[in-house]
This record gives C-alpha cells, sequence and structure tokens, in this order.
C-alpha cells in the first residue's frame, strides 16, 4: 500500500440541518433532530452518546447507506440524496470504507478474499489485487492468517481484518460503528492504535461512534449526540 | 469471481438442507427425463404401428371417407394406374415418396363352410408386396418382428398376403373366432376355406369367392378383430368388379419421412385441385383419431406431472435459498455497504439456484439415463397403450437428444425462476436495516 497524499478537500464531510425519522408501524422516531456537522480530510473523528441517541443513524448517513429525512448530507463534494442506488454504490465502493461492531466478515471467504473483495468491486487490474491485498494485511499484522476464515480468527484479528478490508482500496473516509464494542479492553485498545496509525500513514479520515473513552482520548474532533441532537462540548 | 465463490460456499454451508435439494431435484428429473423417454417410446411405436394400418397418407373418392364404408363398390377411383404413376412422377412427391400402391375396401358376409357360422366382414385388397413393405416400416427399430406378442404368446410374423396364393389371405382373430375357424393346416398341407358373399355394383345377385386363410392376426381394436379380413387385391377386384381389372378405392402412400407428412398432404390437395378430380386427402393422424386421442391423453398425463414435479421443485429450491437470503441478512448488508450493486448481490443467489439446478438436473439425467438402460437390458415386454400386441419396452431418453436436452434446460430454467424472487429480494434489502440483524 503506497503512501499517497490526496488534494486537500477541506470539508470531506458536510451535513447541514440533517433529519432523520423511522416510521415504525403508527410509531414516528426521531432518531437525528437538525444535525450539522463538517469534518475534514484527515481527521479522526468521535461520535459519543447513548445507546439510542442516533449515533449509528448519523454514520449510515455519512456512509451513504441511507438518505436523510431532511437536510443534506455532501461527501467529498457530492449531495447523496441526487445519486441513485446504483450511483452510490459505486461511491462506496470507491470512496468509503466500512469497519463494524461485530466485524462483519463475510464467513464463507478467507480473511484474504474479505480483504480483497473492495478491490474487485472497484475494478482493480489483476495485477494489483494480489500486491495491495497483501500489502493490507501486512499492515494489520496478519499476513500469516490470509488463509483462515473468519470462524478461525479471534475477535481482536477479525477486526483487523476488517480493518484491512476497509482500508485496501484507499478510501477517502472509513466509516466506524462502535468498531471496538465487541472487544475486550486490551484488545480495544490495540485496534485503536492501529486505527489511529493508519490515519498517520495513508492519510485516511476516520468517523467513529463510540461509548469507549480509550477511543475518544485519541480523537482530533469530539462530537456528542443526545436524542437526535448535538451537543457541544 | 467472487460471486461465485459466495454461491459455491454457501450451497455446501448447509450440507443437508442441500442435499435434501439436490437429491429432490435429480430423482424429479430422473422421473421426468424416464418419463419423456416413455412418451417417446409409446409415441414413436404408436406411429410405427400406425403407419403399418395405414400408411402415411390416403386418398379416396369424395365423400368415401364419411358415407363409402356402406358401399365401397360406389367409390373406385377411376384411372387408378395413371394417378400412381402421376403421383410416382411429380418432382415433390416422387422423392418424398417410398410406396405409392393402390387399396380395394369391400365388406360382406363371410360363412364357413364347416362350421356353417357366418358374420359380416370388411376386406382390404392389397398387392401382397407393397403391404410387406408397409408392414416393414420400422424407422426408429422399435418392434423386433420375432418378439411381437399377444397375451404373451409369440405369433407368427410372415407377410400377411402371398403372391404365390392369390386366393389367400388374412382374418381378425376375433372374425376367426366368430366363425369358428380351425385355422390348423390339413395334413395335405391345405388350408382352411371361407366363403366371402359380396354385393357387386355390377351384378344384381351377391357375388361368391372362395377364400383361403393363411392365418388370424390380432388388430388391436375389437372392431377390427371381429371384422377385418385382408386378401390380395387383384382377387378382390375380381370378387367386386369382375372382368373390369384392378379397381382400388384408396391410394395409399408410405414417406420416406414422417415430417414430410404436411408439405406432400399439400401438394395432392393441390393436384386435386389443379386438376379437378373428386378426390380428397387423408393424413395418418386423420385416419386413425382413436390412436390420436390415446396419444393426447398420454401426452396430457405428461404435462400435467410435469407442472407438478416443477411447481414443487421451485417451490423447494425457492424455499432453500430464500433461506439462505433470510440468514445471510446482515452479510448482505455488508457486502452492499462495501459497495456491491444489487446486481452482485442478486447474482450470488442466482448462481446458488442455478448450481442447485445443474447439479440436480445432471445428475437427474444421468441417473434417468442409467434407468433406461436398465429397463432396456431387462427386456421387458410392453403392450403400448396403441398396439395390439406386447413389443420390448424400451425407454428412449437418448433416442431423441431433445428429450435430455429439455430435461435439463427445464431443470435450470425451474431453478433460475425458483431463485429469481429471493435474489430479488437480497438485492433489494434495505441496507441500514439488513445491517442491524
Ligand atoms: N430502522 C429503524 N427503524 C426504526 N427505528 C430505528 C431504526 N434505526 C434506529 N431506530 C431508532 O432510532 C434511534 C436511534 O438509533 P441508533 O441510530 O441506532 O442509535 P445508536 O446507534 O446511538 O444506538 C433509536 O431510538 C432507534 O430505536
Ligand atoms: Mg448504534
Amino acid at each position: 500500500m503506497s503512501t499517497h497524499q490526496k488534494p486537500i478537500d477541506p470539508e470531506l464531510i458536510q451535513l447541514e440541518e440533517v433529519h432523520k425519522d423511522y416510521v415504525c408501524g403508527r410509531r414516528r422516531v426521531q432518531a437525528l433532530r437538525g444535525v450539522s456537522l463538517d469534518v475534514r480530510q484527515g481527521s479522526f473523528v468521535v461520535i459519543e452518546g447513548l445507546s439510542g441517541s442516533g449515533k449509528s443513524t448519523l454514520l449510515n448517513l455519512i456512509g451513504c447507506l441511507d438518505y436523510p429525512t431532511r437536510g443534506r448530507v455532501i461527501i467529498a463534494g457530492k449531495d447523496t440524496s441526487a445519486m441513485n442506488d446504483r450511483a452510490l454504490s459505486r461511491f462506496r465502493a470507491e470512496r468509503l470504507g466500512f469497519i463494524f461492531q461485530d466485524f462483519n466478515l463475510i464467513p464463507m471467504l478467507n480473511a484474504y478474499e474479505n480483504v480483497e473483495y473492495p478491490l474487485r468491486l472497484k475494478g482493480e487490474a489483476k495485477a494489483q489485487l494480489r500486491r495491495r491485498t497483501e500489502a493490507a494485511l501486512e499492515a494489520v499484522g496478519l499476513i500469516d492468517m490470509a488463509d483462515q476464515r473468519p470462524a478461525e480468527l479471534s475477535g481482536g484479528q477479525c477486526q483487523r481484518v476488517a480493518i484491512a478490508r476497509a482500508l485496501v482500496s484507499q478510501p477517502d473516509l472509513i466509516v466506524a460503528d462502535e468498531p471496538t464494542a465487541n472487544l475486550d479492553s486490551h484488545t480495544g485498545e490495540r485496534i485503536v492504535e492501529l486505527m489511529r496509525s493508519m490515519v498517520e500513514r495513508f492519510g485516511a479520515t476516520f468517523i467513529i461512534a463510540t461509548h469507549d473513552p480509550m477511543i475518544a482520548c485519541h480523537a482530533t474532533h469530539r462530537y456528542r449526540l443526545r436524542d437526535g441532537r448535538m451537543v457541544f462540548e | 469471481m467472487t460471486e461465485l465463490k459466495l454461491a459455491f460456499r454457501n450451497i455446501f454451508r448447509h450440507p443437508q438442507r442441500t442435499l435434501a435439494t439436490f437429491l429432490a431435484m435429480a430423482l424429479a428429473c430422473a422421473g421426468l427425463v424416464l418419463f419423456g423417454g416413455y412418451i417417446l417410446f409409446i409415441h414413436l411405436s404408436g406411429e410405427t404401428h400406425a403407419t403399418m394400418m395405414v400408411g402415411h397418407l390416403q386418398i379416396f373418392k369424395r365423400g368415401f371417407y364419411e358415407t363409402g364404408a356402406g358401399n365401397p363398390a360406389a367409390f373406385a377411383i377411376e384411372d387408378y394406374e395413371p394417378l400412381r404413376q402421376r403421383l410416382i412422377q411429380d418432382p415433390e412427391i416422387g422423392p418424398r415418396a417410398s410406396l405409392v400402391t393402390g387399396m380395394l375396401v369391400l365388406s360382406g358376409i363371410a360363412r364357413n363352410p364347416e362350421s356353417k357360422n357366418s358374420a359380416p366382414f370388411i376386406a382390404q385388397g392389397w398387392v401382397p408386396a407393397d403391404l410387406a413393405r408397409l408392414q416393414e416400416w420400422n424407422p426408429y427399430q422399435l418392434f423386433d418382428m420375432r418378439q411381437l406378442a399377444v397375451n404373451r404368446v409369440f405369433f407368427p410374423t410372415e407377410p400377411e398376403l402371398d403372391a404365390s396364393e392369390p386366393k389367400a389371405g388374412t382374418l381378425g382373430v376375433g372374425l376367426a373366432r366368430i366363425l369358428g375357424m380351425d385355422l390348423q393346416r390339413q395334413a395335405d398341407g391345405s388350408r382352411a376355406r371361407l366363403e366371402l358373399l359380396c354385393a357387386s355394383p355390377l351384378s344384381a345377385t351377391p357375388r361368391i369367392g372362395v377364400l383361403y386363410v393363411r392365418r388370424a392376426v390380432p388388430r388391436g381394436l375389437k372392431a377390427f378383430d371381429d371384422r377385418l379380413i385382408f386378401l390380395p387385391l387383384d382377387y378382390a377386384s375380381r370378387l367386386m368388379f369382375p372382368g373390369q381389372g384392378t379397381q382400388v378405392t384408396a391410394i395409399v402412400m408410405l414417406l420416406n419421412r414422417v415430417e414430410d407428412v404436411p408439405a406432400v398432404a399439400a401438394r395432392l390437395k393441390e393436384i386435386i385441385a389443379q386438376q379437378g378430380l373428386e378426390l380428397e386427402v387423408k393424413t395418418w393422424i386423420e385416419l386413425l383419431p382413436v390412436h390420436q386421442q390415446a396419444i393426447r391423453m398420454i401426452d396430457l398425463f405428461f404435462y400435467f406431472s410435469l407442472a407438478i414435479v416443477a411447481v414443487v421443485l421451485a417451490f423447494m429450491i425457492y424455499n432453500t435459498i430464500m433461506m439462505g437470503v433470510l440468514e445471510r441478512t446482515r452479510e448482505i448488508g455488508t457486502l452492499r455497504a462495501m459497495g456491491a450493486s444489487r446486481k452482485r448481490v442478486s447474482t450470488v443467489f442466482l448462481l446458488e439456484g442455478l448450481i442447485l439446478g445443474l447439479a440436480g438436473g445432471g445428475t437427474g439425467i444421468v441417473l434417468g439415463g442409467v434407468s433406461a438402460w436398465l429397463i432396456d437390458a431387462a427386456e421387458i415386454l410392453y403392450q403400448p397403450p396403441t398396439i395390439p400386441f406386447l413389443i420390448k419396452l424400451e425407454i428412449l431418453v437418448f433416442q431423441d437428444w431433445r428429450v435430455p436436452l429439455l430435461a435439463y434446460i427445464g431443470c435450470l430454467a425451474v431453478a433460475l425462476a425458483a431463485a429469481y424472487l429471493p435474489a430479488r429480494k437480497a438485492s433489494r434489502l434495505f441496507i441500514a436495516e439488513a445491517l442491524r440483524r
């Protein structure tokens, strides 16, 4: 993986008065109630908040997995509301990476194939696939586990594979929803350090939702959500 | 690539579930292949037998087919021999025809002078060699003439008529029984005799002739068995039209290929219209409506089972793949989050259906083929519904490559169609929702 420097696009993420309602039968849940946020390239942003405060909802919007009910979500200069499913899929494949609380590795693919998949989605040239996949596994220290399926790996190893998978296609933005919640504190610490080092190595921007104070202390920017609103600290 | 990998590995993720679906698919396909091969056997053996009886096409004087049986003599075809020559020389008919011959139908009362029994008959007069050619028509090699049997008793299959016995013919087995014929040859080698009384259009009193009986032949239909007599055409003409030379009521044509029947029929109609002849043309299908009804009924059974099997299989595959979609919802959400398009996701599940179809269908065809071969090897004697005698049962799975091909394509189509809805559902899952699972 080469340390390439992306052109500085000062506002990688711009949220303008974003609302998100869920309609659940008769009930209407206002998960986000007017959130505005600017995130710069290269930041390590942490979103804190209690369970149910709207962190995942916010990350889904930033990760282009869902559309806001109201307001605008602009990622790398593109308004997500203006893109259809196909365009958003391509956009995610080319510009975004995801890390999940439960790792979400594909159980039927081994570590190598899991990490390689985003490159295939991106349409990477055959010659590059192997080199870049191995480099990503190397970077998270799991090159020796390349042939293992997720079920054969520990939680910490899974999350490292997931980090390699999120980084392998050199996305502009990595969205991580409670990445350490299912890890013991020691392993969690390792994972945080790993993510932090990735910011330095690759200039990737991270936006992380967490309860974990240990992540928060690495943040370049910290925000807190309460009942779907940003509270500033 | 990864989609194929995912499809393959996920199929083997639940070996038991996959095995159940796979086996159902294979057995169903094998069953259908066998049934299809059996249907083909019925069709081809029926076609063979029908052609032996009536040829491919017959030409009559107009009205004979509807009313002629009452007075066949009134429907002799004028200028039969020149017309026959014309047809043989026609550039469209000649090359396609393997036999063009005349046949005379007559009716009357048959009497056994020994037993004094008598019974009404219908007789067909044939050129002996031509009748033999008709009865040897066997393009599918389904009749081994030495293996024909009725009620497990093999009967002789030498030609029915013989030019060296100009006054000898055959009876339907029913007629022989009704007349109380003793068909054992006499010690001096002579044959049993029969008196035929028939109304001739040329004389006021009935004509009487003697017929020597070569043997009794099973005809399949009771109506034929009880009434039908075959005799040489020349003798029949002499009985009916004394001094008038050879007369016929039908021109019977045998073609090289059954597929040519419609084209030749059309050409015949054209010639008849052009020449203003008082003739009409019937194909073997029109001549044997009962036969066609039996075939159609069997076909209906086949299509009915086909439909049921297809629906049951489709449900099974749908179920198997839908279970996969439900179990792997979060996985699907993950693929989509990483940027997999809807098409990529649905491809995985369609491929799973396709793989099940390819494997199940392929195994089924092999299984069906092996069973067909075993049935073949068992040399089972069997009486198809449209044939009056027992012949060796053959399941024609590979005789016509369309049977296994259609079965295979059918399996694939059912599998793909059944996978379509789950695949579509997978591709349209709401990503954020799928990830919450
Ligand atoms: N798909 C959904 N349908 C209905 N309600 C939802 C849905 N997703 C989230 N919510 C609700 O929205 C609120 C915010 O949820 P979420 O964003 O998951 O919070 P957090 O990630 O901070 O725990 C919660 O009240 C939750 O129940
Ligand atoms: Mg959450």
